[in-house]
């Protein structure tokens, strides 16, 4: 299985940029594949910057390196979220993130409760969520980022909000 | 609404917080793209595809369906040339999820199967391990990571090879879409897929270049609900895995 490798195109290596990429984003996008509710978040960040080595110079610009790298590790994120599905139908145990909500309730703090309620919203409402209100992104990088549309961000956006003000009330309002 | 949303803000940046920083990120990425490029020096372009069947297969294909064989449990592999711990250092994605049950070693019980399926352009893969019942309760086991389609189990001059350029059309990447994959060992003599909805798995003509013993299905959707059901040659049912 060792053939020659004379007709494969001569591949441009990542140099600075790459570089300047991973150190700049690498504990962030470990954080996002973590608030998106992966229990591997180093290995999806890492498997990331993988992929985004290889394709680096089928990108068309170096400026698209970032929304290439967020939309790798939603997928990633993703794939493992649904995995983990199969493997907790006979848990061996509680991971930490999954908290009841009713544990989160007793707790009576705002940190438990929203791991609980975000573990609970729909998908794309989670992954909305983050992206806005942790990463920061507008609602074009959202929707680059999710391969939806704007309008489908912002209705997204809207549902997980009223979803969230139901189950995660101000302590005045509980 | 602001309220709500500054909280959101607060919460989740503490959340975050949570993680911890690496030690060593640039070395694990280093030594991840060192064994990437040697994959694919030796493996080039999309002549991979053979070998990556072979490499699949042969990890998928031994350790199939392992239920209540003793004998055969232990066996190495019978249909790879390459071994595990090559596999493994070609494919680094495999090499460091948080595995239960380390590649390299045979149950002592259980059956496993092996499901490939592509989505959003990725080949997604699974390797299920149903545990004996008895002393030890039974456990879902899975090592996983999503694959490149470059990477992936292809068949030269199918459909799915097309599906290996990066800017392959969008309705081509559809129509594939749901695509799955089963290995087993030889004593799976037949297995049926039903939809997440209960409907019968349409089963494709494609990928029948494809190395080791396996079976296609088409869920014309997602594989979440999905079951597959495989019988041994008088019909009885070896394992049934639901994805």
């Amino acid at each position: 299985m060792d053939t020659a490798t004379e007709d494969t195109p001569a591949r441009i290596e990542p140099g600075a940029e790459f570089d300047a990429l991973f150190d700049s984003s690498f504990e962030t996008m470990k954080r996002l594949a973590y608030l998106l509710g992966a229990d591997d978040p180093e290995n999806i960040a890492q498997e990331s910057f993988v992929r985004l080595h290889e394709r680096w110079d089928t990108l068309a610009a170096p400026d698209r390196a970032a929304g290439y790298l967020r939309r790798t590790v939603v997928n990633l994120s993703r794939t493992r979220l649904r995995h983990l599905r199969v493997v907790r139908r006979v848990p061996e145990a509680r991971p930490i993130h999954e908290v009841s909500a009713e544990e989160a309730v007793l707790a009576g703090d705002d940190h438990p409760r929203l791991r609980a309620v975000l573990a609970a919203l729909p998908r794309r409402q989670r992954q909305v969520i983050v992206l806005r209100y942790w990463l920061d992104l507008d609602q074009n990088a959202i929707a680059e980022t999710l391969g939806i549309a704007v309008g489908t961000v912002k209705a997204t956006t809207s549902h997980a909000l009223a979803n969230l003000r139901r189950a995660w009330p101000e302590r005045g309002e509980r | 609404m602001p309220e709500l949303e500054d909280r959101l803000r607060a919460a989740l940046t503490t959340m975050a917080e949570d993680v911890p920083e690496s030690r060593d990120p640039r070395g694990d990425l280093d030594r991840r793209l060192a064994a990437s490029r040697r994959s694919r020096h030796r493996l080039p372009t999309l002549a991979a595809a053979a070998a990556a069947t072979v490499a699949l297969a042969g990890v998928v294909a031994p350790v199939a369906l392992d239920r209540g064989d003793p004998v055969r449990a232990g066996q190495a592999p019978s249909t790879s040339t390459e071994s595990r711990e090559d596999w493994r250092a070609e494919w680094p994605g495999f090499a460091t999820p948080p595995l239960p049950l380390p590649l390299g070693r045979e149950p002592e019980s259980g059956l496993r199967l092996g499901l490939a399926y592509l989505e959003n352009a990725e080949v997604g893969w699974l390797l299920y391990e149903l545990g004996e019942p008895g002393p030890h309760p039974p456990q879902w086991r899975e090592p996983m990571a999503g694959l490149d389609l470059e990477r992936a189990v292809l068949a030269p001059r199918s459909p799915l090879e097309m599906a290996t350029q990066l800017e392959a059309p969008p309705d081509l990447l559809a129509e594939l879409e749901g695509l799955v994959v089963v290995f087993a060992r030889d004593d799976v003599a037949s297995m049926t897929a039903r939809r997440g909805a209960g409907t019968p798995a349409r089963i494709p003509s494609m990928l029948d270049g494809l190395s080791g013993k396996h079976f296609l299905f088409d869920l014309d959707g997602p594989v979440d609900g999905a079951v597959f059901t495989a019988h041994d040659a008088r019909g009885d049912v070896l394992a049934t895995v639901t994805g």
